[in-house]
């Protein structure tokens, strides 16, 4: 069934598009203590619980890979946070998390979290100590809030651009 | 919902991802040619659909800063009042100072160039994450803008070109961390070194022992222009706040709002003119 995968690649690679595009047009305005919320590593998650970790290590690569083009970090500093993001939390859905909307929510807000420490710890010891600043502590605390709201939809979202029209196999 | 399956070679592409997620580091850090390209590719794609997306979607960003930033902007007002009373009491010693400060910089012989070539740019987006203390602005190459150049804004400095495209570029602000620009003190012309230090905090501002005594409060900073600087001299940059004890060390507030920028300009002066 390649001419059906092709299309979910489709509209994965169409969601990502836009949920970046909106990111930066939109929601990076949308401030709590000067942190915005990140739609992306939403994303990441809802591929993990999705498709397992090999898979969500997939997604989180190629969703890192768009996220490092638009930004002046080091590239691969957050192709390397969302692959091992993905492949984290794809790995607690075999062994433990049920995407039901609670946690759902809870996976999401962790994982932003982690993401933020993670992305820190990465870029000091890649060189980029300006990142190690108390201010990281709000960042992940303001992810961790969208995470817990938003994380539901980015995970439905994402599992009817992943799943849709392959239910019949 | 069925339950994620694991293949055989599950592992072994995981291992490959993150080892490539390595290599792109290491070149990147290394100064990589073609990742840039693509960093530039990309912007110049995604710069217009973000702007049109902008557009449309403001209002809901201008009514979440409204909500959010209430308190800041009723500070901000009484702050601007004040200042207005102060400015008006202080206009004529001003006259004063700034002929003392043209005769400053006449007598030292600064390379002082008051027409550098500018282009005027409308600041499209703000930062792209977190960790970023960046702008995008709506002029590129095609403007004469080059990587490495000023920006500034009526008020001073705001920051240098870090990406250029065809018709948009980023700017990193001056209060990022990896900034730093060489600095005179206008009331002595001592020299000195502004860093960024993130959003929300201070510039710090370091002297050599012997100029630890002039960084008194209010003493303005503008860019130093030396042989092989970074930026065109004579550029105001901050206003120092506050000494730290026992150190040739000061604080310094940007002279530019950076929070609140529209429209800025670009010198289109490289660093090895």
């Amino acid at each position: 069934m390649s001419g059906e995968r092709s299309l979910r690649l489709l509209r994965i690679s169409a969601l990502v598009i836009a949920v970046l595009v909106f990111q930066h047009a939109l929601f990076d305005e949308l401030r709590l203590f000067d942190a915005s919320g990140d739609l992306l590593v939403l994303l990441v998650v809802a591929a993990g619980l999705t498709s397992g970790p090999d898979r969500g290590a997939v997604a989180g690569f190629a969703i890192g890979l768009v996220a490092d083009l638009v930004v002046v970090s080091p590239f691969g500093l957050w192709v390397l946070t969302y692959t091992i993001v993905g492949w984290a939390v794809g790995t607690l859905r075999m062994v433990a998390v049920d995407p039901s909307g609670v946690h759902t929510s809870i996976t999401s807000a962790l994982a932003g979290v982690a993401s933020v420490l993670l992305f820190v710890g990465l870029g000091v010891i890649v060189g980029q100590d300006q990142y190690l600043d108390r201010a990281a502590l709000v960042v992940a605390a303001v992810v961790a809030g969208w995470g817990l709201i938003l994380g539901p939809w980015a995970y439905r979202l994402f599992n009817w651009a992943a799943t849709t029209g392959s239910s019949a196999r | 919902m069925t339950q994620p399956v694991r293949s055989p070679r599950g592992r072994i592409i995981v291992v490959l991802l993150i080892l490539t997620a390595v290599a792109f580091l290491t070149l990147d850090l290394r100064g990589f040619g073609p990742l840039e390209d693509a960093r530039r590719t990309a912007l110049r794609f995604f710069a217009p659909a973000r702007s049109a997306v902008t557009a449309v979607v403001s209002p809901v960003g201008d009514a979440w800063q409204g909500v959010t930033d209430y308190d800041d902007l009723a500070a901000e007002n009484a702050t601007l009042r004040a200042r207005i009373e102060e400015l008006e009491a202080l206009e004529i010693q001003e006259e004063s100072a700034a002929r003392s400060l043209q005769a400053f910089l006449t007598d030292a012989s600064i390379d002082y160039a008051p027409d550098l070539p500018t282009t005027a740019a409308r600041v499209s987006a703000g930062r792209t994450s977190n960790f970023d203390r960046t702008i995008e602005i709506d002029k590129g190459t095609a403007d004469g803008v080059r990587e490495g150049m000023t920006v500034a804004s009526g008020s001073g400095l705001v920051g240098r070109i870090e990406r250029a495209a065809t018709h948009h570029s980023i700017v990193v602000l001056l209060t990022d961390p990896r900034f730093d620009v060489g600095v005179r003190l206008v009331s002595t012309g001592d020299l000195g070194l502004a860093s960024g230090a993130g959003v929300g905090q201070p510039l710090v501002v370091e002297v050599g022992e012997g100029g630890a005594d002039a960084l008194l409060p209010d003493t303005i900073l503008e860019t130093s222009g030396l042989v092989d600087a970074a930026y065109p001299a004579g550029v105001p940059v901050a206003r120092i706040t506050v000494r730290r004890e026992g150190e040739p060390v000061a604080e310094a507030v940007p002279l530019a709002n950076l929070d609140r920028l529209e429209f800025v300009a670009v010198i289109l002066w490289e660093a090895d003119q």
